[in-house]
C-alpha cells in the first residue's frame, strides 16, 4: 500500500486555508449560539457595528448588523448621523479589503461554495454570465438606493433589497426563526411575501449547486459595491504587468467572471496565484502596495500565533455571548388569548413631544386594540392608516392605542405631527413600567414588529396578530367581540 | 476500471443527482405555492410539516446521493485537466517569442479594420446602455411613480427596469460574440504578419495617484464614522438590529 498516495488523497480533502477562514468568520459573526436554542435574537451592544459580509441581523445567532440592511435603514432615519456612520463603515471595508471580503469573510459565500461542492455537472462561465454579472449593479442602484431613498421622502422605511430579494435574510432570519418551536406563532404571519422569498431562496440555493456563487456573481449588491474598490483596496490580489505574458491561465482557473485578477469581479480567493507561470499575480501588501515575501520561518511563527489568537477570540466571543444573553423572560402575567391583559402606565406621546403624564391601556371600559409599532419599521408604518380608520369609525366603542418602542421614541412626535396630527389613536411610549421589562414583552412579544393585541371590554385578550394587519382583520376582530 | 468506464459512471451519477436535486427543489417550491394558493391562504406549523412529509423520501434519496458523490470522488478521483488558454482576449494579447517583422500593407489594413469594427461595437453598446440608464433614471427619480401601494410600485419599477435592460442585454451579447470573433481573426492576422500583440492597458499597483486616492478615501471614511458616532448614529443601527422587522426578512 502506498501511504504517500493515501496521504496526498487525504490532504486534498482537507479544507483550504480560505475555507477555514470563511468558516471562522461565519461562526464569529453568528456566535450567539444561545439564540438558536431560544429562538430569540441577540440584543447586545455589538449590534451597533456592521459586519463586513451579508449576514442577516434577524438571525438568532447574529451578533452584528448587516451592512446592506443598515444602509437601507439609514436612508429613512431622521438622524442623518446614522447615514454618515453606515456609509463610513462601508467605505472603510471597501478601501481596506474590496471584494476580498466576499472570498474570505462572507458567510453566505461559504454556503454557496459548499453547495457548489456537490458533484453535479456545472455551468461554466461564458459570455452570458459575464454580461449577467453586471446585473448586481442594477440591483444595487434600484433596490438598495433608489427605492429606499424615494420612500424615505414619504417617511416610510423600506429596505427593498431585504424585503423582496435577500436570500440570506430568508435563510438566516426567516427560516432560522421559524424552525424554533418558541416562534410557532410566526407561522400565522406568513403570506405572499414569504412565498415569493422562499421560492427565490430555493432557486438561488439550487442554482448555486450548478453555478459557482450564483448570488455573489449576479445579484449581491454588497459585492457590487466592494468590487468598485477592488483596485484601490489595501488588501487583495494584483497583477504585475511587467511580468504578465497574458497567457490567460489565471482567467481560465478562476470560476468568477474576471478578465484579469484584481478586477471588479475578483474575490481575491488566491486560486490563480499558484497557476501563474511567471509569478505575476501577487498579494497586495498595504505598506508598499506590492507583496514582499517574508522568510519561511518567520511566516510559520506568525501563522501559529495568528491561529492561537483567532481561536481564543472565537472561544471568548462564544462564551461572552452565551453568558451575557439573558434567558427568555418568564413573566408571571397572562399573555395569550383568554388571559386578562396586564396593565401598565405608559407615557403619552403627541405631536409636541413625549409627555410626563401616563395612561393605562387596559382600563378603558371598551374594546381596546393595542398596536406595537416603531417609526423604523416598514410593516408598522404601512398598517397604521388602518388603525387610524378604525379609531375614527369606532371612536365610541373602540380605543386604539399605538405603543411606540422605547428605542427611537423621540422620533415619534415628528412623525405623528406630519401624518396623524388629529388622529383618534392614542400614542404612547413603551417605557417599561413592568419590572425590568417592556410592556411589549409582557404581552408576549418576541422581538418581531408590528405586533397587535385586541382586548374586550373587560381587558381579556381576544386576539393576537404577530404581523401586519389589514383593515378587514381589525374589523373582524371587533365584530367577533361585539 | 478503465478511464472510459469511470467517466461513464460519473456522467450517469451527475445526471441522476441533478435530476433528483431539481425534483426536490421543484417539490419544495410547489408545496410552498400550494399552501399559499389553496385553502385559507395561511401557513401553520402543522400544515407545513404535513406538506414536507410528502417530499421526505425524495429529499432523503437526494441526501444519500450527495453523500454517495463524495464517496465516489474518494474512490474514483477525477483526473485534473490542464486547460489550454483559449480566451480570445488572451489569444490576442499573448506574447510570442517570434521576431518582430514589418507587416505587409494588406495585413496591416485588415488588422486596423478589425480594431475599428470592435471600437464601433463598443460605442454602440455604450450608447444603448446610456440611453437605457437615462430612461430608467428618469422613471425612478420621479416621486409620483412610488405611490403608497408599495408592492405595486416596486413591481412596476422592476418591470420598467427589465424593459430598459432587454435591449442593452441583447446588444451586449452580440457585441461580446462579435468582439471575440474579431479578436480571434486579429490574432490570426498578427500571427501571419509576425507582429507583436497590442499593448494591454497598464495596471500599476504602486503609483502615487492610487495611493493618494486610497488614503483619501480612508480618511473620508474615518471622518464619516466619527461624525456619525458623535451624532449618536449607532442608535438607529442598533434599533433595527435588535428588533425583528418581519416585513424586512420576508415573513409577513
Amino acid at each position: 500500500m502506498d501511504w504517500g498516495d493515501g496521504m496526498s488523497k487525504i490532504k486534498k480533502w482537507l479544507p483550504s486555508k480560505r475555507k477555514l477562514m470563511q468558516l471562522y468568520f461565519g461562526l464569529l459573526f453568528n456566535a450567539n449560539l444561545k439564540g438558536y436554542l431560544t429562538g430569540n435574537i441577540y440584543k447586545g451592544v455589538t449590534k451597533n457595528m456592521c459586519v463586513p459580509g451579508i449576514n442577516c441581523y434577524s438571525c438568532p445567532g447574529a451578533v452584528g448588523a448587516c451592512p446592506i440592511g443598515s444602509l437601507q435603514g439609514s436612508f429613512s432615519s431622521a438622524n442623518k448621523s446614522t447615514m454618515y456612520y453606515v456609509i463610513g463603515i462601508l467605505l472603510i471595508y471597501c478601501v481596506m479589503f474590496g471584494r476580498m471580503i466576499c472570498g474570505w469573510l462572507c458567510p453566505f459565500g461559504l454556503v454557496q461554495e459548499l453547495l457548489y461542492k456537490i458533484k453535479t455537472p456545472k455551468v461554466k462561465k461564458n459570455p452570458v454570465t459575464r454580461i449577467l454579472s453586471w446585473f448586481k449593479y442594477v440591483v444595487l442602484i434600484f433596490f438598495v438606493l433608489i427605492v429606499p431613498i424615494m420612500y424615505a421622502f414619504r417617511s416610510t422605511p423600506l429596505p427593498a433589497f431585504c424585503k423582496y430579494i435577500c436570500p440570506a435574510g430568508t435563510l438566516e432570519g426567516g427560516l432560522a426563526l421559524l424552525s424554533n418551536k418558541a416562534n410557532e406563532g410566526f407561522f400565522s404571519m406568513l403570506g405572499p411575501l414569504f412565498t415569493w422569498k422562499f421560492l427565490l431562496m430555493v432557486s438561488i440555493l439550487v442554482g448555486a449547486i450548478f453555478i459557482f456563487r450564483l448570488f455573489c456573481r449576479f445579484i449581491c449588491p454588497l459585492g457590487a459595491l466592494y468590487g468598485l474598490f477592488n483596485k484601490l483596496s489595501f488588501f487583495g490580489i494584483q497583477v504585475d504587468t511587467s511580468k504578465c505574458i497574458n497567457c490567460g491561465m489565471c482567467a481560465n482557473k478562476c470560476k468568477m467572471d474576471i478578465r484579469y485578477p484584481g478586477d471588479q469581479e475578483c474575490i481575491s480567493c488566491g486560486e490563480c496565484v499558484p497557476v501563474c507561470p511567471t509569478k505575476a499575480i501577487q498579494w497586495k501588501h498595504w505598506k508598499t502596495g506590492c507583496d514582499e515575501q517574508p522568510n519561511r520561518k518567520k511566516r510559520t511563527i506568525v501563522r501559529i500565533i495568528s491561529a492561537v489568537v483567532m481561536i481564543a477570540i472565537l472561544a471568548g466571543a462564544i462564551g461572552y455571548f452565551w453568558v451575557t444573553t439573558p434567558d427568555p423572560v418568564k413573566l408571571n402575567v397572562g399573555n395569550s388569548v383568554g388571559d386578562l391583559c396586564p396593565g401598565a402606565d405608559l407615557q403619552i406621546i403627541d405631536k409636541e413631544g413625549i409627555k410626563t403624564e401616563t395612561m393605562n391601556p387596559t382600563k378603558r371600559g371598551k374594546i381596546t386594540i393595542i398596536n406595537f409599532w416603531g417609526t423604523w419599521c416598514s410593516g408598522c408604518i404601512a398598517e397604521l392608516p388602518y388603525f387610524d380608520q378604525i379609531a375614527t369609525e369606532y371612536q365610541d366603542t373602540v380605543a386604539v392605542i399605538a405603543v411606540h418602542t422605547s428605542s427611537l421614541a423621540e422620533t415619534a412626535p415628528a412623525y405623528i405631527a406630519e401624518h396623524y396630527p388629529n388622529s383618534n389613536m392614542i400614542f404612547v411610549k413603551d417605557n417599561g413600567q413592568l419590572p425590568n421589562e417592556e410592556y411589549y414583552l409582557a404581552l408576549g412579544g418576541r422581538g418581531a414588529y408590528p405586533y397587535t393585541v385586541v382586548l374586550d371590554e373587560n381587558g381579556v385578550i381576544t386576539e393576537i396578530f404577530f404581523s401586519s394587519v389589514h383593515y378587514d382583520d381589525l374589523k373582524a376582530a371587533i365584530e367577533n367581540i361585539g | 476500471m478503465t478511464k472510459k468506464t469511470v467517466k461513464r459512471i460519473r456522467l450517469i451519477y451527475g445526471i441522476v443527482l441533478s435530476v433528483s436535486i431539481i425534483v426536490v427543489a421543484l417539490s419544495l417550491m410547489a408545496c410552498s405555492a400550494h399552501i399559499y394558493l389553496t385553502g385559507d391562504h395561511t401557513y401553520t406549523a402543522e400544515k407545513v410539516a404535513a406538506y414536507f412529509s410528502l417530499i421526505a423520501v425524495p429529499t432523503y434519496v437526494c441526501f444519500v446521493l450527495i453523500l454517495g458523490g463524495f464517496l465516489l470522488q474518494f474512490l474514483l478521483p477525477e483526473e485534473s485537466k490542464k486547460k489550454a488558454f483559449t480566451t480570445p482576449v488572451h489569444m490576442l494579447l499573448a506574447r510570442s517569442k517570434r521576431k518582430t517583422l514589418a507587416a505587409g500593407p494588406v495585413l496591416t489594413a485588415d488588422i486596423q479594420a478589425e480594431e475599428k469594427r470592435r471600437s464601433k461595437l463598443r460605442s454602440l453598446t455604450i450608447s444603448v446602455l446610456t440611453v437605457a440608464f437615462i430612461s430608467f433614471l428618469l422613471y425612478s427619480l420621479n416621486p409620483s411613480n412610488f405611490t403608497e401601494d408599495i408592492n405595486s410600485s416596486v413591481i412596476r419599477g422592476f418591470a420598467v427596469m427589465a424593459l430598459c435592460l432587454v435591449a442593452p442585454f441583447g446588444i451586449a451579447l452580440v457585441t461580446v460574440y462579435r468582439n471575440n470573433a474579431s479578436m480571434r481573426i486579429e490574432a490570426e492576422l498578427r500571427k501571419q504578419a509576425q507582429m507583436d500583440p497590442p499593448v494591454p492597458p497598464a495596471q500599476s499597483c504602486k503609483n502615487l495617484p492610487s495611493q493618494i486616492a486610497r488614503f483619501s478615501i480612508l480618511l473620508v471614511a474615518v471622518s464619516l464614522v466619527v461624525i456619525g458616532l458623535m451624532g449618536n448614529g449607532t442608535k438607529d443601527v442598533l434599533t433595527k438590529a435588535i428588533n425583528i422587522c418581519t416585513e424586512c426578512i420576508g415573513l409577513g
